[in-house]
């Protein structure tokens, strides 16, 4: 991936490499706020904010850092309290400078600490060797794609209520099958994962 | 460690993480790692036991500082703890299992970010003994590890036709529910038993370490492929899901029948009491 252009990386994080249907990351809020679609959407953008910050602080630290060091091995650690520290420090900038915006925000932030998706996607940039431009394109492409996952879900879950469904495949079950569907047809996508 | 009757018994620590308080399939915590990983037999297992290590050993160092670390900063005193023992089964494993390191990837460093092992970090070891914390790891990871290999078999066996126990290519076993496979002299690096029927010729080439492939019975013509990419494990995790609802519902259905039961019969014995009090 790591010279492939600009529209490929796009399509692959979204949609035929997409973080839950396809890397299984951020199941959680996945199935965890996607019965409402305001939730969906907050907890959507408060990814894509996260991550870009991440990724244009983990990038540099890794690269101009960690690297000339020869200390990769802790890129673990430093990338965790990066996030915790990124998370904390949006909180308070968004309280201070659009308290809108936070109060739409402000629930979702503090669980994202605990989101695989941030740390994956500072991890797999890392591993896939991403220049810094391709870094942060493919960190946008994939939260946003994971925005677009959460949406999907809530509408169809949203559409499934009222349905006489029997008893033991109420709630949770059904939600990992319609999951299943969906992943089946983002399979379709897997043409364009060209490198 | 006293064991009265108000604090649960020690066993019961380590027993809770089987299945009243499963993680992945009762508490449905830390699915992204167990989904992704549960493809084959073997990364499922190297998975659930590196994450049984990492919450053993952080569950200890927290129990045991639990009265250091002042409660606002216990979060991130937690998160670099458990960083910390994910480095080092990465280093290990990136030693000794080089080829299990190279599939798990990127999900062995998401160990961190695991809600397990924070889970348990935050709601048992900073409350609990070093002891009671270990057994509570130790339950937990075993549980994990448990639906993660549960989850893997099925996938593996409809997706591949395959049961597999491989540290590397070429060393471990296989375990064959599709078409036979046939011994091939030439190959030192593998060795084929038929479990039922004619022995295999013996391979004179064949290396110490080298894979064996059990020909067990051909149960399974068509592997599906489905089940060895995502949807497969989206799916087969909403079978057990599915199952176990029903068990719980069966079981609720079962106690209220067995107290509508009770109180038929309590008043049927007080009309009886009151007609024999008539006579």
């Amino acid at each position: 991936m790591a010279e492939s252009s600009y529209f490929i990386i796009f399509i692959t994080a979204t949609l035929s490499g997409n973080m839950v249907f396809a890397k299984f990351l951020g199941l959680c809020p996945f199935f965890g706020v996607t019965n409402k679609m305001e939730d969906a959407v907050g907890m959507g953008f408060a990814v894509i904010v996260v991550q870009m910050v991440t990724v244009l602080i983990t990038w540099p630290l890794y690269n101009l850092v960690l690297l000339p060091l020869g200390l990769e091995i802790l890129k673990t650690m430093m990338f965790i309290l990066v996030i915790a520290a990124c998370v904390q420090m949006l909180e308070a900038i968004l309280k201070k400078i659009a308290p809108r915006l936070y109060k739409a925000l402000g629930v979702f932030l503090p669980l994202i600490t605990t989101n695989c998706i941030i740390l994956g996607i500072a991890l797999i940039v890392i591993a896939e060797n991403l220049d810094f431009g391709r870094a942060m394109w493919y960190a946008f492409s994939a939260s946003l794609g994971f925005m677009f996952a959460l949406v999907l879900m809530t509408a169809l879950r949203d559409k499934v209520k009222n349905a006489p469904i029997p008893k033991a495949v109420q709630g949770m079950p059904l939600a990992f099958f319609i999951a299943t569907i969906i992943s089946i047809a983002f399979i379709g996508f897997g043409g364009f994962a060209m490198n | 460690m006293n064991n009265k009757n108000t604090t649960p018994s020690t066993w019961s620590e380590l027993e809770k993480g089987f299945l009243d308080q499963n993680p992945v399939f009762v508490l449905l915590i830390g699915l992204c790692s167990s989904l992704a990983v549960s493809a084959n037999v073997s990364s499922a297992l190297a998975m659930g036991i590196a994450a049984l290590a990492v919450l053993v050993c952080s569950n200890i160092i927290i129990s045991m500082s639990r009265n250091i670390i002042p409660p606002a900063v216990r979060v991130p005193v937690f998160i670099i703890s458990i960083a910390g023992f994910t480095t080092i089964v990465e280093i290990l494993m990136e030693r000794y299992t080089p080829t299990l390191y190279g599939i798990l990837g990127v999900y062995l460093p998401l160990i961190v970010v695991n809600c397990i092992i924070l889970g348990r970090a935050e709601a048992f070891a900073s409350k609990n003994t070093v002891l009671r914390s270990a057994l509570d790891g130790l339950g937990m990871g075993i549980g994990y590890t448990v639906a993660l290999v549960s989850i893997a078999i099925l996938r593996e066996l409809l997706g591949n036709g395959t049961l597999s126990l491989q540290m590397a290519e070429n060393i471990g076993f296989v375990f064959n529910f599709t078409h036979p496979v046939i011994q091939d002299i030439t190959n030192p690096l593998v060795n084929v038993v038929n479990v039922f029927g004619a022995a295999e010729p013996v391979n004179p080439l064949l290396k110490a370490q080298h894979l064996t492939i059990f020909n067990v019975v051909h149960i399974i013509p068509d592997p599906l492929q489905l089940m060895k990419l995502p949807p497969g494990g989206f799916l087969v995790m909403g079978l057990y899901l599915t199952i176990l609802q029903q068990f719980t519902i069966v079981k609720a259905d079962r106690k209220k029948a067995a107290l509508i039961a009770a109180a038929l019969a309590k008043k049927a014995e007080a009309e009886k009491a009151k007609a024999s009090e008539g006579e």
